[in-house]
C-alpha cells in the first residue's frame, strides 16, 4: 500500500501546512538562526508569499536587511499576533496591552523604533509597521518644531533662503 | 528623551509620507520648519484632513489654511484619502463655494475615499453642487449635514 501511505504522507503534510504548524528559520545578517512557527512567519506578507509559491521551507529563509536585535524583537511580535488568535473579549484586551507595552519599549529608544520600522516594511508585516508609523505620528502630533526636533534629535539646517521661502508660502494665501 | 543621533529622518520617503498621512494636516504641513529633509514632505502626504472652523482664530484663517494647502501641493502626488470635517453656526454663501471648490479639487487629485462632513448649527444644510462628484477614482464617499443641488 505504498501508494496509500504515500497519499496519507501526502495529506498529513497538507494538514500541517492548513495548521501552520510548520517550523521555519529565519538568519539574521548576522548568521543568527530564529526557528518560529509558520503561523508566526507567515504575519510577514513577504515570507508567506515566498512560502505559498513553495519555496525553500526546509532551507529557512535568510533577511539580509536585519540583525539579530531587530529579529528577534520583530519575532517578538508575529509570535504574539501569529501563533495565537484572539476570540474572548480578554484576549483581545491581552492583545492590546502587549502592543501598547511592545510600542512604549521602542518610544523610548528612536534608533531602535527606526530599525523595526525599517524590518516591518522589508517584511511588510502591516500590523506591526501600522504600530510604528502612528508612533512616530503621536510623537509629532500637537507639538511644536522645537520639540519634535529634541525628540527625534533632529538638526536645524535650513537656510535664510529657506526660511524666507516658508514665510512667503504661509502669506500669499 | 532625545536618543542622539537622528534616525527616524532617515526613514524612506514613502514611510515618512505614512507617518505624516496619519495626522491631522496642520501638523503634518507644520513639519516643514524641522528641517530640510522635512521640507517638502508635506507637499505629497497622501492624505488630507482638515478640522475647522472650530479651534481656529478666525474661520478666514482656517479656510485660507486649507486654499494653501490644496492648492501647494504637488500636482502628481497620489491622494488616497481627504476628509473635512467641518461646523458653521450658517454657511454662508461664500464659505459653500469655498466647499465645492475643496471637493472639486481633491477630486481632481483622485481621491479614492472623500468624507465631507458639515456640522451646521441652524436649520440649514451646506449646499454642495453634485455636478461636482464626478470621479473615475473615487471608491468611498461620505457626505453628512450636506444638501444637493
Amino acid at each position: 500500500m505504498a501508494s496509500g501511505s504515500g497519499a496519507a504522507a501526502a495529506a498529513a503534510d497538507a494538514e500541517e501546512k492548513e495548521s501552520g504548524s510548520r517550523m521555519i528559520t529565519l538568519t539574521s545578517n548576522e548568521g543568527k538562526a530564529f526557528v518560529v512557527t509558520e503561523a508566526s512567519a507567515r504575519q510577514s506578507a513577504t515570507i508567506r508569499s515566498m512560502v505559498d509559491d513553495g519555496g525553500c521551507v526546509d532551507k529557512g529563509f535568510p533577511l539580509p536587511n536585519v540583525d539579530s536585535k531587530t529579529l528577534a524583537r520583530v519575532i517578538q511580535y508575529s509570535d504574539e499576533h501569529g501563533n495565537k488568535e484572539p476570540h474572548t473579549v480578554d484576549e483581545r484586551a491581552a492583545l492590546a496591552k502587549f502592543d501598547r507595552d511592545f510600542i512604549a519599549e521602542l518610544d523610548a529608544d528612536k534608533a531602535f523604533l527606526y530599525d523595526v520600522t525599517m524590518a516591518a516594511n522589508y517584511l511588510h508585516i502591516q500590523g506591526l509597521l501600522a504600530l510604528t508609523t502612528q508612533c512616530v505620528a503621536d510623537t509629532i502630533k500637537g507639538k511644536t518644531p522645537e520639540e519634535i526636533r529634541t525628540a527625534f534629535g533632529i538638526e536645524y539646517d535650513l537656510t535664510a533662503q529657506d526660511e524666507k521661502e516658508i514665510k512667503e508660502e504661509d502669506t500669499h494665501a | 528623551m532625545a536618543s542622539g543621533e537622528d534616525r527616524i529622518s532617515a526613514l524612506p520617503e514613502d514611510l515618512l509620507h505614512q507617518v505624516l498621512s496619519l495626522l491631522p494636516s496642520w501638523d503634518a504641513v507644520q513639519t516643514c520648519v524641522l528641517a530640510k529633509r522635512w521640507r517638502d514632505l508635506w507637499r505629497s502626504v497622501p492624505a488630507v484632513r482638515v478640522v475647522g472652523p472650530r479651534g481656529w482664530v478666525t474661520a478666514d484663517a482656517f479656510a485660507r489654511f486649507v486654499d494653501r494647502l490644496l492648492r501647494l501641493r504637488r500636482g502628481g502626488a497620489p491622494l488616497d484619502t481627504c476628509v473635512f470635517d467641518l461646523d458653521f453656526n450658517e454657511p454662508s454663501p461664500g464659505e459653500e463655494q469655498r466647499g465645492n471648490r475643496w471637493i472639486r479639487s481633491a477630486l481632481r487629485y483622485h481621491a479614492r475615499v472623500l468624507r465631507f462632513i458639515v456640522f451646521v448649527n441652524s436649520w440649514n444644510s451646506f449646499q454642495i453642487f453634485d455636478e461636482h462628484l464626478v470621479s473615475q477614482n473615487l471608491t468611498f464617499l461620505e457626505l453628512q449635514g450636506v444638501r444637493a443641488s
